[in-house]
Parts: C-alpha cells; sequence; structure tokens
C-alpha cells in the first residue's frame, strides 16, 4: 500500500517485463527528443539564435534613430517606414507601445535583425507566420533572417508590457 | 516536547493515529485554499468571457488586473495552501507521529495567510498590474512583493515543519523501515519546494528594495532567470504532490498497491534531481543565456524527469488494473475498466487528471519545451493551454478528487451532495480539457496570451484571425463557462459539507 | 555500528539507504539545479559580451 511503511528488503523485488519494456521504450523516446535539439543546429532551419549583446537602452535607441533616418523611405501613419539594403544591419526597436520602425524587406535576402527594448520587456511575434522572440532591455538579440515569402507580416507583442499591450502592433512588408 | 496521548485519536477506517494539531493544520489550510480557489474561478470566468471575443466582458485594465489576480489566486494560493496540508497529512498522519512544533505551523499559516492577502489587495487597488511574473522593468508597488516574500517565507516554514516531523517520526521509531510510498513522494515535493522558495527570495528581496527604492533595478534577464527557478519550480511541487495524491487516490479508491516500489521511488528521486532545471524552457528565445546552457537544461536530464513521469504513467494505472483484477474483474483485456468504480467521484477524479496530465499537458509540455517547436509557441496561448491541461486538470483535479475522502477521514462529515459530486470531476475536468485543446488551437494560429485583444482594434495595425479562431475562442468561451460550473460545485459541495454534512463517528 | 540486515537476514541494500536518507537526496536536489541551471545561468548573463555598434 502507498500510505504504509515498507519492511527492508524492497529493493530486490524484480521488476516486471511489462514494466521493463515501457521504461526501455520511454528512455529511448527521451535520448530522441534530447539529441533533436542539438541536431537540429545542424541540419535545421529554423533556430534560435546564439547572437546577443549587451547594450544600453539609450544606445539602441540612438542605434534605431540612426537606422531610421539612412533608410526612410516614406511614412506611415506615426511610423517611419525604412527600406535597407539586402544583408544590412536592421533595427527594430520596441517600446511601449509601438514596433519600430516599420521595415521593407526583399525576399530571399538575409539581413541581421536587432531586436531590443527601451523600456519594459515586449515580445516580438511575426503573425502569421508565428516566431516567437523576446525583446528584453539592455540586450541586443540579433536574429539572422530571411525572408521567404513576400506580403504584410504584423508584429504582435506577446510579453505583458502594460495597459496598452494588446496595441502594440507592428508591421513588416516583404516584396 | 512530548505529545500527550489525549492529543491523537484513532481513525476508524484506518486505523491511523491522528495528532490533534496536526489534524488541524490540514483542516485550516485546506479550507483556506478552497476559499482561493473559489476567487480563482470567480476571477477565471470573468477572463474566459473576456477572451471569447464576441462577449468580451471586461474592459482591458480590469482584464489585466483579474489576470494578474487569477495567476496568483490558483497558482499561488490555492495550490500552496493545499499542499502544505498534504505535507502535514503525509508526514504526521501516515507516519502515525505528532507534528514536530505545531506552533511553527500556524506561523506557516500565518505568513502565507498575510502574504496572499496583501497580494491580493495590492493587486485589487491597481498597485500591481504586472501579472505574477512581474518582470522588471514594469513596477509595483513595493507592498506587493513584501507580500510574495511574506508568503513564501511562510511556505518556508511549512517545509520546515514537514522535515521536522519526518526527523521526530524517525526518532520515536513511530514506523519501521522506510516510509510509505506517499510520504516519499510528499517529500520529493517539499524539497523541490525549498529550491523553488529560495528562488523567490533571491529574485523578490532585490525586487522588493529596488521598489522602494532601496537599490539598483536587478538586469531584466537575470531576473527572468531567477525568477523562472521560482516561478516554474513550483509547477515542479504541484507535478510531485499531484502524483502523491494519485498513489494515494489509488489506494483509498480501490486499494491499489504500487507494482513495484523500487520503480516508483527511483522516479521520485529523479524528479528531485533533475526536474527544477526545466525552468530553461521559459527562456528558450531569450537573449543572455548560449546554446548549450539552454540546450543541457532542457535536454538530456531534464528528459530523465520526464522519463520519471512517464513510470507514474504507468505504474499508476498499473497498480489500478491490479487491484481491480484482484477483485474479480479478470474476463478480457478491459473487464476491470468497465467495472471500476466510475461512480466515485474520487477514482473519477483520478482517471481524468492522470490522462489529461499526461495526454494533453505532458506530451505540449515536453514537445513545447523543445528548443526549436518552443520559437512558435512562446507566449502564445499555446502556452495557458498547455498549463491548464497540467495544473488544472492534473493536479487541481487530484486535489478535488482527494477532498472527497479528506471530509469524511479528517473532517468527520459524510460528503454533501454525493449526486452532484459524482458527476462533478467530469463536468470540471472534461470541461476543463476543452479549454486547454482550444487555447492550443487558438496559440497555433498565433494568438497571444495575455491579451486584451488579439486584433488590435485600437491600434494602427490590425490583425485579422478569421473565423476559425473566432469560432474556437467561442468553444473555449462555453466550456470555460462549465469548468467553472463544476469549480462552483466543489466548493458549494465542500462548503455545505463542512456545515450541514452528517457527523461520521471518529 | 551494527550491520543492519533485511527479514531475509541480508544486509539492507546501499539503494535503500540512500533513498531513506532524505537529507542527503535534499543536498543532491538543490545542489544540482542550483549548479546546472542557477550558477551557469548567472554566469552565461554576466558573460554577454558588450555590443560593438557602441563604442
Ligand atoms: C476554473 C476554471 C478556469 C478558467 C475558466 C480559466 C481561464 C483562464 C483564462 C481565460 C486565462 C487567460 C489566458 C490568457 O489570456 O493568457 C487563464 C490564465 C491562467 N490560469 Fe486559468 N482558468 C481556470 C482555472 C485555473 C486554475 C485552477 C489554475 C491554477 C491552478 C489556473 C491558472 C492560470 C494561470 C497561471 C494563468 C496565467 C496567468 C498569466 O498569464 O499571468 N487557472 N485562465
Ligand atoms: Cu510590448
Ligand atoms: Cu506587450
Amino acid at each position: 500500500m502507498s500510505v504504509q511503511s515498507l519492511q527492508p528488503g524492497w529493493w530486490k523485488t524484480p521488476v516486471h517485463k511489462e514494466e521493463r519494456i515501457w521504461i526501455t521504450v520511454a528512455l529511448i523516446w527521451c535520448i530522441l527528443m534530447t539529441l533533436i535539439m542539438p541536431l537540429w543546429h545542424v541540419v535545421g532551419e529554423h533556430n534560435p539564435s546564439a547572437e546577443y549583446y549587451r547594450i544600453a537602452p539609450e544606445d539602441f535607441d540612438k542605434l534605431t534613430d540612426e537606422f531610421i533616418d539612412k533608410y526612410k523611405v516614406g511614412v506611415e501613419g506615426d511610423f517611419a517606414v525604412v527600406e535597407p539594403p539586402a544583408g544590412a544591419d536592421i533595427f527594430l526597436r520596441g517600446s511601449q507601445w509601438q514596433w519600430d520602425p516599420v521595415l521593407k524587406l526583399k525576399v530571399n535576402e538575409t539581413y541581421r535583425l536587432h531586436l531590443s527594448s527601451i523600456d519594459v520587456l515586449h515580445g516580438m511575434s511575426i503573425y502569421p507566420i508565428n516566431l516567437n522572440f523576446e525583446a528584453v532591455p539592455g540586450y541586443d538579440y540579433v536574429l539572422t533572417i530571411t525572408p521567404t515569402s513576400t506580403g504584410t507580416f504584423n508584429i504582435i507583442c506577446n510579453e505583458f508590457c502594460g495597459i496598452s499591450h494588446h496595441n502594440m502592433m507592428g508591421k513588416i512588408i516583404v516584396q | 516536547m512530548e505529545a500527550t496521548a489525549e492529543q491523537f485519536r484513532t481513525c476508524a477506517t484506518t486505523g491511523l493515529k491522528v495528532h490533534g494539531p496536526a489534524e488541524n493544520l490540514i483542516k485550516t489550510n485546506a479550507v483556506t485554499a478552497i476559499v482561493f480557489l473559489l476567487v480563482g474561478g470567480i476571477v477565471g470566468l470573468t477572463l474566459v468571457l473576456t477572451r471569447w471575443q464576441a462577449v468580451h466582458l471586461l474592459d482591458d485594465e480590469w482584464f489585466y488586473r483579474m489576470l494578474s489576480l487569477h495567476g496568483i489566486a490558483m497558482l499561488v494560493a490555492w495550490m500552496i495552501f493545499f499542499e502544505m496540508a498534504i505535507l502535514y497529512f503525509a508526514s504526521a498522519v501516515l507516519l502515525n507521529c505528532r507534528l514536530a512544533t505545531p506552533w511553527a505551523g500556524w506561523l506557516q499559516f500565518l505568513l502565507m495567510f498575510v502574504g496572499a492577502a496583501i497580494v491580493a489587495v495590492e493587486i485589487l487597488l491597481g498597485n500591481a498590474d504586472v501579472m505574477f511574473t512581474s518582470y522588471v522593468p514594469l513596477k509595483a508597488d513595493h507592498m506587493y512583493y513584501l507580500g510574495v516574500i511574506i508568503f513564501a517565507v511562510g511556505a518556508i516554514v511549512g517545509c520546515l515543519v514537514f522535515f521536522g516531523t519526518l526527523v521526530v517520526a524517525k526518532k520515536e521509531k513511530t514506523y519501521s523501515g522506510s516510509m510509505p510510498l506517499v510520504t516519499f513522494g510528499a517529500a520529493a515535493a517539499a524539497i523541490i519546494a525549498l529550491f523553488t522558495l529560495v528562488h523567490g527570495a533571491i529574485t523578490f528581496i532585490p525586487t522588493w528594495a529596488w521598489a522602494a527604492g532601496l537599490a539598483p533595478m536587478m538586469d531584466a534577464e537575470l531576473y527572468r532567470m531567477l525568477f523562472w527557478g521560482f516561478g516554474h519550480s513550483s509547477q515542479q511541487i504541484n507535478v510531485a504532490a499531484m502524483v502523491a495524491v494519485w498513489y494515494l487516490l489509488g489506494t483509498l479508491t480501490v486499494g491499489a498497491i504500487p507494482i513495484n516500489e523500487k520503480v516508483c521511488r527511483t522516479a521520485f528521486v529523479l524528479y528531485i534531481l533533475f526536474i527544477n532545471i526545466a525552468s530553461e524552457h521559459h527562456l528558450l528565445v531569450d537573449p543572455g543565456l548560449g546554446i548549450e546552457h539552454k540546450i543541457w537544461n532542457t535536454g538530456y536530464f531534464m528528459h530523465l524527469a520526464v522519463l520519471a513521469s512517464m513510470i507514474h504513467a504507468f505504474s499508476v494505472p498499473a497498480a489500478v488494473e491490479v487491484a481491480l483484477r484482484k477483485k474479480g474483474f479478470t474476463r478480457g483485456a478491459f473487464e476491470w475498466l468497465k467495472k471500476a468504480p466510475w461512480g466515485n467521484p474520487a477514482f473519477s477524479a483520478l482517471a481524468i487528471s492522470l490522462v489529461g496530465f499526461g495526454f494533453l499537458g505532458g506530451i505540449t509540455g515536453v514537445v513545447y519545451g523543445t528548443e526549436q517547436v518552443n520559437i512558435i509557441a512562446h507566449n502564445t496561448m499555446r502556452i495557458p493551454g498547455h498549463f491548464h491541461a497540467t495544473v488544472v486538470v492534473g493536479t487541481t483535479l487530484a486535489f478535488m478528487g482527494l477532498t472527497y475522502y479528506v471530509l469524511p477521514l479528517i473532517f468527520l462529515r459524510e460528503v454533501a451532495f454525493p449526486k452532484l459530486a459524482k458527476i462533478q470531476p467530469y463536468l470540471f475536468g472534461l470541461s476543463m480539457y476543452v479549454v486547454s485543446i482550444t487555447m492550443m488551437i487558438a496559440g497555433g494560429f498565433g494568438v497571444s496570451r495575455r491579451s486584451w485583444d488579439m486584433s488590435g482594434i485600437e491600434s494602427p495595425f490590425q490583425v485579422n484571425f478569421g473565423p476559425v479562431v473566432d469560432l474556437n475562442l467561442a468553444i473555449m468561451g462555453i466550456a470555460g463557462v462549465l469548468a467553472c460550473i463544476g469549480g462552483a460545485i466543489y466548493c458549494v459541495i465542500a462548503v455545505a459539507t463542512l456545515l450541514i454534512g452528517k457527523k461520521v463517528e471518529a | 555500528m551494527a550491520q543492519e540486515n533485511d527479514s531475509s537476514g541480508e544486509p539492507i541494500s546501499k539503494w535503500e539507504k540512500f533513498y531513506d536518507n532524505i537529507f542527503l537526496l535534499f543536498i543532491l536536489g538543490m545542489g544540482i539545479p542550483f549548479t546546472l541551471y542557477t550558477i551557469w545561468g548567472v554566469y552565461e548573463i554576466f558573460s554577454t559580451p558588450l555590443s560593438p555598434l557602441v563604442n
């Protein structure tokens, strides 16, 4: 009984065959699940980036402003629209409650996306392809991205960042 | 201090000696837990009716306020108060022992109660719209953090009383050989709890000092890392406690005997050693932590803890099957299953909890916790979908099932409204299955968690999720209402039993 | 200390003794995750390099 103490010698009770089979199968599954993670870094295309740096929020703010000034091609509402050249370092700045700037990217080109926040935590969720990364103030998270389809993508903030959190939407246009 | 003989009563059903002060503490903690469940459930109802976009009950401010309160009332207060009752039961009652230092037990209760009350009031006053995760730099009033700290200190005291009782039992030889499996499982939960609570302290004390203006802010990523050492490990307490309760329910309902104690205990040891590093899966798409740290802590060793869950998933139902076959239900492969006591709410709760935890909660947990899959799951509705399967279907329902035995055995009252009790686990558990699944589906479409309005009506760029998601959230809403009714029935039965339930002979 | 024996007279398995030793399990249960998760994690966070974009 699970509510009674055990008398010495219980370790010697042999494990039943069916239970041994189950444990073996489960162990193999666990090992496979473990191996898949490092393996995917070799064979897979989507992997969390390992490139990140420490950066003061003010510095990230300045870098984003410089980036916007350099490549600005227009405005949409209150947002600057920016069209950087292929291969460029591009910046996405989270702040309460907006993602700046609107990015215009070319399909099948690779960019180095610098993601950070200048106030509280934000979460970058790209809709509809559903890719999610955390924007942490004090950290420049560098994601190497290659858009593979054209269209308009939304950036939904998916980390609670204050009362207007649900209004924090941004935009990426891939041509 | 010696316990006097008058402090004990002997249980007529089990023959166990029950220590009066332990019994009072079990009762007080359990009742308080249920009160918080009631509060959290009412709040949960408002949440689910807000995320059902067609209803959209609360305004944005109150939605986030209620979400913070739901997290605290359910995940923190309901779970941990009930676990304190389980710790006292598994030590003092199952070991036939007096509770070490009952005054410290009351200190545990007092601190936890005061802490939880401060936190709840701060949230309701609008001083802490930060969710239970309270990630810095979002800032709440410093009293909020102080409330969390007081609560955590209370829980630490409770764990120490538990360990103290184990020592007393051994010294006074109230049992011989090795402690019962349920007590061993509770010990695993208590060890995990201390790891958890130490992380709570190193997260919240500096954060309190920052909010009070006494210290600079902690690094935002460091906060996340330390916080999840607390926030996720506390879910592992729930898992370990739930499994201990599964074994207990197996024994209480059908007289199940663990097939192989060596295997069961090894599974608990794997929990103790490895389960807490799984906190890492909250940080898989964060900067600041290298790939090695991420893979190691969600990989091999963590999967040994997963293996442990797989072992329990076999050995609990197997023990039940063996017990039922012994009763003569041996025809065919499944007569035992057909003839199982499905009308006994504790048994149906066990079954629904086990299957839901395993298939919905466990599998999604392992999958979403894989580094690459996490990219498409992180902070989407998939995550609340996953943990409503683990911590609600799994732990909450298991605790509800146990209550149907605690009422007659500890409170010495017959369960009121037995017919309602019969359907309660089905209503609550199965509608919670639907809530979890619909949340996961919505998350698959990219609907984010903790969002008052997924489509961003007031924002410059709107998102149209389309009719499938709307329908899905409507189903979630209806199932959520049913789950709340199921939860309310449980609370009503518990309260009615205490107030008007027929007394059982001691 | 005298050797303890089980009912069949054989010495008690060291595994049984290990599993009964809650204090040892406690030390290991704190030490392993503290080292692998917390201490290593703190090290990782504080060894984050400074951004080369800022001079
Ligand atoms: C009684 C029925 C319940 C219903 C209808 C319900 C419903 C919900 C809903 C709609 C959310 C919001 C999801 C989001 O927008 O992110 C939520 C969040 C949550 N629920 Fe429940 N829930 C119930 C019971 C429970 C229980 C029993 C627990 C814990 C033991 C629990 C723990 C949580 C937690 C931890 C969150 C996340 C809070 C946060 O994001 O900060 N829930 N629940
Ligand atoms: Cu945001
Ligand atoms: Cu946000």
